[in-house]
């Protein structure tokens, strides 16, 4: 399935992960979870993704790292920030740097759901939220 | 796709500056002319509306202090609906000092213009700031409330407009799910407040992801009372998640009370 | 739409704080009862002891002058019987000259007789006087003597009158000479004994005069030097102990005066004075800690608040995935949600209960502290801000370090209160170390709170302790964390020491005894 939505997803919290990755394959995409950032970087490096989903403080990294890097090298993923630390200046920022999104926990499934299909079609491969592939 | 805010001391300047920005960006406007579709959609005396938009309370004007933060809150109330809507060039209505954490808001503050500062400016300066004090708890002409504070004095309006416009376009000022998210919740909090406040005082609401915590004081005796009421009135405000009421005992009525 | 059953019961907090604030220093019960055992002790006052004094002097010296008044009277008597017997023997001898003229020339008699008779006149005249001094057997004798030595002169005058010549020379006139020599020989005798006893007597009244005089005076200054020692003793000790109480209470000590004494006076109307001062200081210094507390725990709820979210946000996830899919998940995957919501509850419970700790009004108790353990804790408690701060925070503790004697609660604060003061001063990706020592004594813990930050400035070393000096913009600084923090930090008998270098970063020092104030130098009356 070429038009599947590759998706990463980097989040220290273990259970965000283990959340999203049914909830988004439930929508048509193939998510790979990522705990640690520099894993994580290094799978960036690597492949080209649709859709950068990530935290931004981290013990490792900062998420506002990994969106600066993201954004280098494939200018055309778009990345979404997810964050606990919601502040105004902090959104900002990451608008500034390119975020598509940016996204306060906690937050519903769904929610992430509808910025993804956003994104995707802002890739110009839309999805369809309400037939989820089983 | 953002919201632009203009306040002035300088309405003429204000007016002209934001009109032209509007015009640039292909936003809609929003200003005191509302008002009056206002004043129409909650029932209030016109005049008065206007009256309480830039006046304290006060008795010899026959407003009252509820009755002054009642309608002020329709107005905010108003005003929050209209610019969830994005993409609109607002001034006139105080709506910057209740957008303050909404990231996709460029508040721009327009000093000066009309020369050198003079007596009734000064005394202009103190009334607002004593308005938007007990409105708000702000003092309107801090420059920390804003994103942008042009000197008129010492930049052309057409150069004001280029400057807003092309800030404006900063990806920062983009709305996200975060800063519509913050903003439903202000325009949920205004909404529940306006409710209450037609028949209560002493109101204050703070919504959050659709969560509502309504914080409230009175006399001891008539906690339940009030509790019950807030309960009825803002369990029917539409778009109302989880309500929370939080009492505190009215120190300073008490006191009167126990004095007498 | 849901509404909550819960509201929260905010009511009279302001009551709240003044009423726990009495417990807060722990002294107030203290207080209350040293107050009471003070005032109901027996009443002894400086002043009675001043007119206690001064009486007791007056009743001595009274004594004195009434003794000597006495003795000066007996001193008298004497020395007028002594005129008296001197007196009556000088007519006695006169009549014997009188008379021996007589018995060689035969001049006139008359001259005799009359002296005798004066003699007996000034005897009996006396006798009351002679009967204080001479025993009745002496003075009958004497009497007995003058009589007879008077009719035998009057025998003698009789013949004369008779016209017998030479009657001097006659017998009959050698044997009434006889007669009369020895009688008058007798009586001056007597006289002259009577006179050598009372002179010794009053020699001796004289001598016992003098000595009382000599030791009166001696008593006297003995019972004035006592007495004024006894009143300068009294004041000045409890003068001199006042002021190092009121050292004590500058230092910090807010311990009340106990009672030790068995009475009450001025001293102790001043000592509840101080206890009252001290119990109204101590109030408001709880409620100002208090206060600045909140204020802490303001500026940490914040990044509490964000460190909750994601607690909160598994928790939202796992049970909405839980909600969207409960009919296609097995029981294990269903029961591995369900355990993830609980353990993700109790983590969001954990994260505020910390600071919850923190916030409570607590009413301070002095217990036995482990400092390593209190500034891990306190780490824990600001991890959100230095996390959000970017700052990295160090712990290094020697091993050997006692347990000091505190409130942990109050401890804990001083800590918050420099860790959030380095991290203000600190910039991204700066470092803070805390080190905890044993001082060189080994009697004092030294905890080291040192940041490589700004720095402080030097001419304002010495004013970051004052109260309301801050150098942080409104809203920020309120210039009371390093004043509420020496004043926990010098209820425990500790120091707070400050070393700082404009640009390369400060280290604050807490110096905290093993021991807080010993017991036996507590205040005591
Ligand atoms: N670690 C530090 N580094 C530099 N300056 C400090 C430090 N700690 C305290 N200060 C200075 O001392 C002042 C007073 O501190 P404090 O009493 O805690 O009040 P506040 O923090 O509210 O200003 C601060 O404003 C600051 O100027
Ligand atoms: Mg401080």
């Amino acid at each position: 399935m070429s038009n599947q939505l590759e998706i990463l997803l980097l989040d220290d919290e273990l259970i965000v992960g283990k959340r999203l990755k049914p909830a988004l394959e439930k929508i048509g995409c193939c998510v790979e979870v990522f705990q640690d950032p520099r894993e994580a970087m290094k799978r960036i490096g690597e492949k080209e993704f649709d859709i950068v989903v990530t935290d931004i403080y981290m013990e490792e990294m900062d998420g506002m790292q990994v969106l600066e890097m993201v954004h280098d090298q494939w200018p055309r993923t778009k990345i979404i920030m997810i964050t606990g630390y919601a502040m105004i200046s902090l959104a900002r920022d990451a608008m500034e740097q390119g975020a598509f999104d940016f996204i306060a926990k906690p937050f519903k499934p769904d929610d992430l759901r509808k910025v993804i299909a956003k994104a995707a079609e802002a890739l110009g491969s839309p999805l369809d939220l309400n037939a989820p592939v089983n | 796709m953002s919201v632009l805010i203009f306040t002035s001391d300088n309405q003429e300047l204000e007016e002209k500056i934001a009109r032209q920005s509007a015009e640039k960006l292909g936003y809609k406007t929003l200003n005191h002319r509302f008002l009056d579709d206002i004043a129409r959609q909650y029932s209030l005396d016109s005049a008065k509306l206007r009256e309480a938009m830039i006046t304290t309370p006060s008795i010899l004007k026959r407003m009252s202090s509820k009755m002054w933060h009642y309608y002020l809150s329709c107005v905010e109330t108003a005003v929050l609906d209209r610019l969830l809507e994005d993409d609109i060039v607002c001034w006139g209505l105080g709506a910057h000092l209740y957008v303050l954490v909404v990231s996709h808001v460029l508040k721009v503050r327009l000093v000066g213009g009309d020369g050198s500062a003079s007596m009734t400016d000064t005394k202009k300066e103190r009334q607002r700031e004593k308005w938007s004090v007990a409105a708000w708890q702000r003092r309107e002409a801090d420059p920390r409330l804003y994103d942008l504070v042009i000197n008129l004095d010492q930049i052309k309006s057409d150069e004001a407009v280029n400057t807003v416009t092309s800030t404006v376009g900063y990806p920062r000022f983009k709305p996200m799910t975060y800063s519509r998210n913050t903003l439903t919740d202000r325009a949920l909090a205004a909404k529940v407040k306006n409710a209450l406040l037609e028949t209560l005082t002493n109101i204050h609401v703070h919504a959050q992801n659709g969560t509502v915590v309504v914080t409230t004081t009175s006399l001891k005796r008539e906690k339940a009372k009030k509790v019950a009421a807030i309960k009825e009135i803002a369990g029917k405000v539409e778009g109302m998640g989880y309500l929370e009421v939080h009492w505190n005992v009215d120190m300073v009525s008490e006191a009167a009370l126990g004095h007498r | 739409m849901e509404i909550s059953q819960h509201n929260s019961e905010n009511s009279g907090s302001k009551n709240e704080v003044d009423g726990s604030a009495k417990h807060l220093y722990g002294h107030i019960a203290d207080i209350r009862e040293a107050q009471q055992t003070l005032m109901s002790r027996l009443h002894f006052s400086v002043r009675k002891q001043i007119y206690l004094g001064n009486v007791l002097v007056f009743l001595f010296v009274l004594v004195i002058a009434v003794v000597l008044i006495l003795n000066n009277e007996k001193v008298q008597t004497r020395l007028k019987f002594l005129e008296f017997v001197n007196e009556f023997s000088a007519e006695v001898q006169q009549a014997r000259r009188y008379e021996k003229n007589y018995f060689l020339y035969g001049t006139n008699l008359s001259d005799a007789i009359e002296n005798i008779h004066l003699a007996r006149l000034i005897f009996t005249r006396e006798l009351n006087t002679f009967a204080e001094l001479q025993d009745q057997m002496t003075r009958e004798g004497i009497l007995n003597k003058i009589e007879s030595y008077e009719s035998l002169l009057g025998q003698l005058f009789q013949k004369q009158q008779q016209n017998v010549v030479e009657l001097h020379k006659t017998g009959f006139s050698k044997g009434i000479e006889t007669k009369l020599r020895k009688y008058g020989q007798d009586i001056l005798a007597s006289a002259e004994s009577m006179m050598t006893v009372e002179k010794r007597a009053l020699e001796k009244s004289l001598d016992q005069s003098r000595d009382f005089h000599i030791y009166s005076i001696l008593v006297l200054l003995v019972i004035l030097t006592m007495n004024a020692w006894l009143l300068v003793g009294r004041i000045y000790t409890t003068l001199s102990r006042f002021s190092t109480y009121a050292q004590r209470i500058a230092s910090g000590d807010f311990r009340p005066i106990l009672p030790k004494r068995k009475f009450r006076d001025e001293f102790t109307d001043l000592a509840v004075a101080i206890n009252e001062m001290i119990k109204e200081i101590d109030t408001r210094e709880a409620v100002l800690i208090q206060t600045h507390k909140m204020r802490a725990v303001g500026t940490l709820t914040s990044g509490v608040a964000h460190e909750l979210n994601n607690p909160l946000n598994n928790i939202m996830l796992t049970a909405h995935m839980l909600l969207e899919d409960y009919q296609d998940l097995s029981d294990d995957e269903r029961k591995d949600m369900l355990k993830d919501v609980t353990e993700e509850t109790d983590r969001a419970r954990k994260i505020i209960r910390n600071l919850l700790d923190f916030a409570r009004e607590s009413s301070s108790a002095m217990e036995s502290v482990d400092l390593y353990q209190l500034l891990k804790e306190t780490i824990t408690l600001l991890e959100n801000q230095i996390r959000l701060a970017g700052i990295t925070v160090d712990i290094q503790f020697t091993d050997d370090l006692p347990r000091i004697h505190g409130d942990a609660q109050k401890l804990q604060q001083v800590f918050v209160n420099l860790l959030l003061n380095a991290m203000d001063a600190s910039s991204k990706g700066g470092k803070i170390q805390v080190m905890g020592c044993l001082e060189e004594k080994a009697d004092a813990v030294k905890v080291a709170v040192i940041d490589y930050g700004q720095g402080i400035p030097r001419h304002i070393v010495s004013s970051v302790f004052d109260p309301f000096f801050t150098t942080k913009p409104k809203g920020k600084g309120t210039g009371l964390g390093l004043s509420v923090s020496q004043g926990i930090v010098a209820k425990h008998g500790g120091s707070i020491k400050v070393t700082s270098k404009e640009g390369s970063g400060s280290s604050f020092n807490v110096i905290l005894p093993v021991v807080t104030f010993p017991e036996l130098h507590s205040f005591h009356l």
